[in-house]
């Protein structure tokens, strides 16, 4: 295996003009390519995704870690939930999209894309509707959903507020709750296209992605309903749980995670 | 010219006094302009850190606020607001200010596009809503309540060398961010202010300029301050006090003894007061001015003891200055002094005064003969039997040698003949032997008496005295003499200007010298008879005589001119064969020429006329007795020589065979008095035996005198061996020869 390249910051311009910001190594040539994607409201600095982006890169894999707009241009840090939130997931996804193919085009071949946490939502979205072969793999770590998840405060009422603005016609701003952010500001649309990707959207957006993905969850992580990843695992997803760890599979743990993740990607490099 | 006196020491003490109180005066104010100063410079230190403080402390705050610009023109959420500024109220309203970008002291911040709008809908107080492009620097506006700072900065773009993307602007309050955050030592913070002098907005750079502040109270100076002024007023007054206090000490113990002493001194000075200076209170409270006391006192009594013992010596000075210390009267400068008093005394007692002359005679002979020691035992025995015949108040003054003198007040020409009796006779009664003295002593006395009181008749007694004892003097003649005006023609020589003149000009310039010849004979047929040589001086139709020039020779010191003009005349006349051939000729030579080293050398020219003829030398015997040991030297060279030594006026004063024997004389003359004395009969014993003595000695004798026939038989029976006088004819200028002796007697040598 070939020493991974050097960290290269990029650049790429979005659909609506904004900048975006991600770091690229360039893998060896035999290597896959691999985009991580980052969690709600993170950058593609966070550790989990940089440890992990880092270790792929040493391995040799070409490794791309994007951090999204969220409507704020060349955006290096993670949005507060206070913050303004005008994006919407639909924005993400073609945020995904640009970055799979900018990958794409920059490795040669159809990317492994890694989701962390609600990340994984951005990609499920993405792999809806995304052309065939053009993803060679997927692999949802931690994966979790909107939707009154197991730690999150959005609650049915909230949404419905979204929703009678929206009939409303209301386009302000509004403070609701999403996710692990008791007061996301954002309006009534933006609010429910991240929303609405609740439990059983997520659960159908794994089942019909097609592409081979595997699920990596935490034994000890109290942020995703354990259950409902064995439920996914009974119904022949493929599903590593590496046991005691949390949802940012911290310390040791970290190493665990990457040598599953390896053990995934020799697995589909020798496919 | 005003008398300058020096100040007391009183005054010396305030002038001290007053000094050290300028000084310390002075001293005080420097010391309190120092202190003033020293605020001062701790006010104006205190004001420059001030200001610095505030300098740092607005480059703080600006520099913060430009941080903060800068941080707040790259917050994402800026960008995200420029790009999406639909939401800008509501982010501007619920989330700018609560993102922690900005500080509490942001009053408001606003976004402006690329070409300096504002997003709409945020809403603004001090901001514009445009600003130009690029936007003004930093500066302060003057706001309602306060001033604030307004920093516009760029968003950047995503490439640097792109145009900005947007402008942010800041508005905050910095006179509260002055005051908090920062330490102020000097600056009273509450009193931050800044003066825009009716200006709307200050560059930032300039706020410093602009700035007004008060200083914060410094304890410690105003402290500093306190103790130094407490103490220099402190030290003025300690100072002060302890000046006065000097003053004051020294006023009491040296001013008030010093002045005591002073005044002490001058009652001394004015020989008023005690002598002694008691001590006022005790003892004086310094040791020097104590010790001044004493010495001053133990001074005053040795000065009086040295001023009696002074008074004592005065009176012996006195009395040894006025007393003459050999015989015990009065001396010279006593008789000056009480003759200087005469004329104011006789005025007053209007009575005649009597001035009185005492002159021992033939004193010198007796000195010379005896000694001193019996000359002065002879001086003091004639003083004091004179003045023991003196009345009360009459002094006896010694007026030199043996010359005494007394002044008799109230005593006329009768009286003072009777005083000058009762001296001779006192003096004849006086036993002389006592002092070794075997002849007897005999005092001339000349009196003068003058009945007028005036100064000039008083002037006049002394001199008259003098004639009077001139006239004493005189062979024959008493021995007390009163002035009388006939003996002026005697003694005119003396006292005449114009034969005073003529003697003097013709002893110097040898003019109008002559000498006459009296024939000197021979009374036996052994002797040769000669001439001998009278001196008479001619002054126009005047001849002066013997009488008026030897008086004025002697009181003039002349003789040794006299006689040197007398030889020269002689000389002359020998060679003008004046005196006839083979004639002898008698010169009278006085007693300074004949003890004179050059005696021989002035008789050396006559020496070749004693080939032919005798030149006899006569001397008297007080002439030889002057200096007989010079005398008889120069006496044997002559007689060596050739010439013949005789003895004038033997007899004639204090004759002795002693000088006879020990001189190498020829001839004696006897004197005229002796040859008088044989007209007296009983007399002529003496002088027989005398010329008796004398020839058989081998002396040849002279008798002068002879006037007459009936004398000059004495003389001869006597065996004289020559006669003179004018029985045989007057002394002429040019003798024709000698005449003829009278027929009983027949001549030795015929008359030329």
């Amino acid at each position: 295996m070939a020493a991974g390249g050097k960290e290269t910051r990029v650049m790429v311009e979005m659909p609506g003009g904004l900048l975006a910001q991600g770091s690229y190594w360039a893998g060896a040539p035999d290597m896959p390519a691999v985009m991580i994607q980052h969690g709600f409201l993170q950058t593609h600095e966070f550790h989990t995704v940089r440890n992990l982006a880092l270790a792929l890169a040493t391995t040799g894999f070409h490794v791309l870690t994007p951090t999204l707009t969220l409507g704020v241009d060349r955006r290096a840090s993670s949005l507060p939930c206070e913050a303004v939130h005008a994006h919407n997931l639909d924005q993400t996804r073609e945020e995904v999209r640009v970055w799979t193919d900018w990958l794409h085009a920059a490795a040669g071949r159809s990317p492994v894309l890694i989701g962390h946490s609600a990340g994984n939502m951005n990609l499920l979205a993405y792999l809806e509707d995304a052309p065939a072969d053009h993803v060679a793999h997927a692999i949802f770590i931690s994966v979790t959903f909107f939707g009154s998840g197991e730690v999150a405060f959005e609650s049915p009422k909230h949404a419905e507020r979204a929703r009678v603005a929206l009939d409303r016609g209301e386009q302000g701003l509004k403070e609701l709750a999403l996710g692990f952010c008791r007061q996301y500001t954002t309006t009534p649309a933006a609010y429910l296209s991240y929303y609405d990707w609740d439990r059983p959207r997520t659960e159908q957006a794994l089942r019909t992605a097609n592409v081979p993905s595997t699920l990596i969850a935490g034994g000890a992580d109290n942020r995703i309903d354990l259950d409902w990843i064995e439920t996914i695992q009974r119904h022949g997803a493929e599903v590593r749980v590496i046991d005691g760890a949390n949802h940012f599979y911290d310390e040791l743990h970290e190493f665990e995670l990457m040598e599953e993740i390896e053990q995934v990607l020799r697995k589909h490099v020798a496919q | 010219m005003i008398a300058r006196h020096p100040p007391s020491i009183i005054h010396y003490a305030l002038l001290l006094a007053a000094i050290t109180l300028i000084i310390i005066f002075v001293f005080g104010l420097y010391t309190w302009y120092k202190v003033d100063q020293l605020r001062g410079e701790i006010h104006a230190g205190s004001q420059a850190a001030g200001q610095q403080e505030l300098a740092t402390a607005l480059e703080r705050v600006q520099t913060q606020s430009i941080q903060q610009a800068l941080r707040f023109a790259e917050w994402e959420e800026v960008r995200q607001q420029l790009r999406t500024p639909e939401f800008y109220g509501h982010w501007k309203n619920h989330r700018m200010h609560q993102a922690s970008i900005l500080s509490k002291r942001v009053q408001d911040a606003h976004i402006y596009d690329a070409r300096g709008v504002a997003l709409s809908g945020g809403g603004t107080r001090q901001l514009p809503p445009d600003v130009a492009v690029p936007p003004p620097s930093a500066h302060a506006t003057q706001g309602e309540n306060e001033p604030s700072l307004i920093i516009f900065k760029p968003i950047p773009a995503a490439e640097p060398d792109q145009a900005p993307i947007g402008f942010v602007g800041i508005q905050s309050r910095f006179v509260n961010a002055l005051r908090e955050g920062h330490t102020y030592h000097h600056v009273d913070l509450e009193s931050i202010r800044f003066d825009f002098q009716d200006r709307t907005t200050i560059p930032a750079e300039d706020l410093l300029s602009h700035a007004r502040f008060d200083l914060r109270a410094n304890p410690l100076a105003d402290q500093v301050k306190d103790r130094l002024s407490v103490a220099a007023l402190n030290l003025g007054t300690l100072l002060s006090a302890t000046t006065l206090a000097l003053f004051a000490s020294l006023a009491y113990l040296i001013v008030r003894p010093l002045r005591a002493i002073a005044s002490h001194v001058d009652h001394l000075r004015e020989s008023s007061g005690e002598i002694e200076l008691k001590r006022p209170g005790g003892l004086l409270p310094v040791a020097e001015t104590e010790k001044i006391r004493e010495s001053l006192n133990s001074y005053q009594a040795r000065l009086q003891d040295v001023h009696s013992n002074l008074e004592a010596r005065n009176r012996e000075f006195w009395r040894m200055a006025h007393h003459d210390a050999l015989t015990g009267v009065h001396n010279r400068r006593a008789f000056e002094e009480q003759w200087e008093t005469l004329p104011n005394l006789a005025a007053r007692q209007g009575v005649p005064v009597c001035f009185v002359l005492f002159d021992i005679n033939q004193f010198k002979a007796i000195n010379d003969s005896y000694g001193h020691q019996v000359g002065d035992a002879v001086l003091q025995t004639v003083a004091r039997s004179i003045d023991e015949v003196l009345r009360d108040g009459e002094h006896l003054f010694r007026l030199g040698g043996d010359e005494f003198a007394t002044i008799l007040m109230d005593c006329d020409e009768a009286g003072a003949l009777r005083l000058a009796e009762r001296c001779q006779e006192k003096i004849r009664d006086t036993d002389f032997t006592t002092c070794g003295v075997h002849e007897p002593v005999k005092v001339s006395i000349g009196l003068a008496v003058t009945h007028g009181t005036d100064r000039e008749a008083l002037r006049s007694l002394q001199w008259q005295a003098d004639v009077a004892m001139y006239k004493a003097k005189r062979p024959s003649t008493p021995q007390v003499v009163l002035f009388s005006r006939e003996q002026l023609k005697d003694t005119r020589g003396l006292y005449s200007n114009w034969i005073n003149n003529a003697v003097i000009e013709a002893i110097t310039h040898e003019r109008g010298v002559q000498m006459v010849y009296q024939p000197v004979v021979s009374l036996n047929h052994r002797h040769t008879p000669y001439f001998e040589a009278l001196l008479r001086i001619q002054h126009r139709d005047e001849i002066i005589g013997p009488a008026d020039i030897f008086p004025l020779v002697t009181a003039r010191r002349l003789e040794l001119d006299l006689d040197k003009a007398i030889l020269h005349c002689i000389l002359h006349d020998l060679h003008a064969h004046r005196i006839p051939p083979g004639a002898g000729v008698s010169i009278n030579v006085s007693g300074p020429t004949i003890v004179h080293a050059q005696l021989t050398e002035w008789l050396a020219p006559f020496v070749p006329f004693l080939q032919d003829r005798d030149i006899i030398l006569e001397v008297t015997e007080t002439a030889l007795i002057t200096e007989i040991t010079r005398a008889t030297e120069n006496l044997r060279t002559l007689r060596q020589q050739g010439f013949l030594i005789a003895l004038d006026d033997f007899g004639s004063g204090y004759s002795s065979f002693r000088y006879i024997a020990s001189m190498p004389v020829d001839t004696v003359k006897f004197d005229i008095s002796l040859i008088r004395s044989l007209e007296t009969p009983g007399q002529h014993h003496i002088v027989e035996g005398l010329v008796k003595i004398l020839g058989e000695a081998g002396y040849s004798t002279v008798a002068e005198g002879i006037e007459t026939p009936e004398l000059l038989e004495r003389v001869r029976d006597l065996q004289f061996d020559f006669a003179q006088g004018y029985h045989f004819g007057h002394p002429t200028r040019q003798p024709q020869g000698f005449p003829p002796l009278p027929s009983s007697h027949r001549p030795d040598i015929s008359p030329v």
